[in-house]
């Protein structure tokens, strides 16, 4: 910052930024308007002056510490009701599918890990879609919420999570051919909670294009698993031996990121 | 509103390794301060520090305003962000959204009260540039419509610290007059902060304040009675 000396050296200061930034200064032409254009401009003006709009006034006792209720309601809208519709309709689509084959194809029990197979794919690009790339404007307006990122996130994931698995419930009771029950509800929720918390935390982490290929690769994984490794597998029958383990393990491995992950997006905010 | 100040404490600015601001001190007062400097000036970099959500390489900015016994009293940048409104140089809202779903969506993160919600956004719905935008996707929208849905989410909760990043960039003249009535209602009572390159866009009086390379190179007052840049500096601060 330069500023004072004497007044000969102002002035010569001045002149050389003037001369710097008359070329600089990007020059506005405006086109030459009709005698009727100019009339309806000051007319519109002179209204627009003589009646000012008023806005209502937000006093700063209208603002209010956000409150959990306005949050939800805000990220509802977030995903829009277009892409809930979207989501409800190919898992019931899939779920159809799977039962009508169940009944005359695929064994039993091959449906059931058929289903938490789409299922859990399901919950990968619903997040994936969620939590997709936005622009640094955007990403900087969210920031400035009254409600942390860190609370904006939660919620969001929460709301994509819960929606997905009270629409599954019904099908996983009802879809004849399924081994439908308590034990199954729970064989399908660990799968589902777990690789929609890995694409989250991961898209969180090193952004959703990595956190999309990897998921995708382990959801894979977890197909051919079943078969060759079933004791690293979520997708095994309820009565394997590795099945409580694993999923127990996956459970804890999933409250564990996503702990890790809310611990150090709040210290960042802090 | 109560005397804001932004405090620029020698913070600098440095992204993937090339400095994008250069240290120097400078405190942001009441009323109207203008941002001007060539493309890579560090504009942009410069207001998003100033929000207080994105922390200088070095160096502090911090917020501070008068306290009820009369002296300043330092505010965290967390707690100032309900008075704060903020105009990216980029925005396009959220693409799968109504205009007035987002504005709506807005307004809850603003922190206003639900009962008022509706009735702070049917008194922007009322202009008619606006009025015919209310149904519209975000995605369907033009640049500068896109910006009139932009300064209007600035503009909702009546900031007390208003930053605005090239706002007017594609609007027509009757649509600039319509926010710079409302600009300059905030900047009498409180803090504007505005980038441009334009010299139309400088319609008050206020602070000017050129950034180079980087560098805060100059800083004055604007005077909108005089024709050039001289005039802008004839009571240049010293």
């Amino acid at each position: 910052m330069r500023g004072g000396g004497s007044v000969k050296s102002e002035r010569e200061e001045l002149d050389e930024l003037e001369k710097k930034w008359m070329s600089r200064m990007t020059s506005f032409t405006t086109p030459v308007p009709t005698p009727e254009d100019t009339l309806d401009l000051i007319a519109r003006v002179k209204e627009q002056a003589q009646k000012p709009e008023k806005q209502a006034e937000v006093a700063p006792s209208d603002h209010q510490t956000g409150g959990w209720m306005d949050l939800i309601i805000s990220q509802w809208s977030f995903y829009g009701m277009r892409s809930w519709l979207m989501s409800a309709g190919w898992m019931i689509c899939f779920s159809l599918m799977i039962g009508a084959q169940s009944i005359t194809i695929v064994p039993k029990d091959e449906a059931g890990v058929f289903w938490i197979q789409a299922v859990t794919l399901t919950i990968v690009l619903s997040i994936a879609y969620t939590f997709r790339p936005q622009n640094e404007g955007m990403a900087m307006l969210e920031r400035l919420s009254v409600y942390s990122l860190a609370a904006q996130t939660f919620v969001r994931l929460c709301m994509v999570m819960g929606f997905q698995w009270i629409l599954a419930i019904p099908f996983s009771f009802v879809i004849p051919g399924l081994d439908n029950g308590w034990l199954f509800l729970w064989q399908w929720t660990i799968p589902l909670f777990f690789f929609a918390v890995i694409t989250f935390v991961m898209a969180e982490r090193w952004g959703m294009g990595a956190s999309l290929s990897v998921s995708l690769m382990i959801w894979g994984g977890q197909w051919f698993a079943r078969k060759v490794l079933p004791e690293v597998s979520l997708m095994v029958q309820t009565e394997e031996l590795s099945f409580r383990p694993v999923q127990l393990v996956s459970l804890v491995v999933a409250f564990l990121l996503l702990g890790a992950w809310y611990i150090s997006q709040r210290r960042r905010e802090i | 509103m109560k005397d804001w100040q932004i405090h620029w404490e020698d913070a600098g600015a440095v992204l993937t390794g090339t400095r994008i601001l250069h240290p120097f001190r400078h405190r942001f007062s009441q009323g109207m301060t203008y941002v001007v400097g060539n493309n890579g000036a560090g504009k942009s970099t410069l207001l998003k520090l100033l929000t207080g959500v994105v922390s200088p390489f070095e160096g502090d900015v911090h917020f501070t305003r008068r306290s009820s016994k009369g002296g300043r009293e330092e505010i965290p940048a967390r707690e100032v962000r309900r008075f704060l409104g903020y105009v990216p140089q980029v925005f396009t809202g959220y693409p799968q959204m109504r205009v007035e779903q987002y504005l709506r969506f807005v307004a809850i993160h603003h922190g206003l009260a639900r009962c008022i919600i509706s009735e702070v956004l049917e008194s922007w719905f009322r202009h008619p540039t606006l009025a015919a935008l209310r149904k519209k996707r975000m995605k369907g929208l033009s640049g500068g419509e896109q910006r009139k849905v932009g300064l209007v989410q600035a503009l909702l909760h009546h900031p007390h610290i208003l930053i605005l990043d090239e706002p007017f960039v594609g609007l027509d003249i009757e649509e600039r007059l319509f926010f710079q009535a409302h600009i300059q209602r905030i900047a009498h009572r409180g803090m504007v902060i505005m980038s441009t390159h334009q010299l139309e866009d400088i319609s008050m009086e206020g602070t000017l304040c050129i950034l180079e390379e980087g560098n805060l190179i100059h800083q004055g007052f604007t005077k909108v009675k005089g024709t050039w840049l001289e005039d802008f500096f004839a009571a240049s601060v010293k």
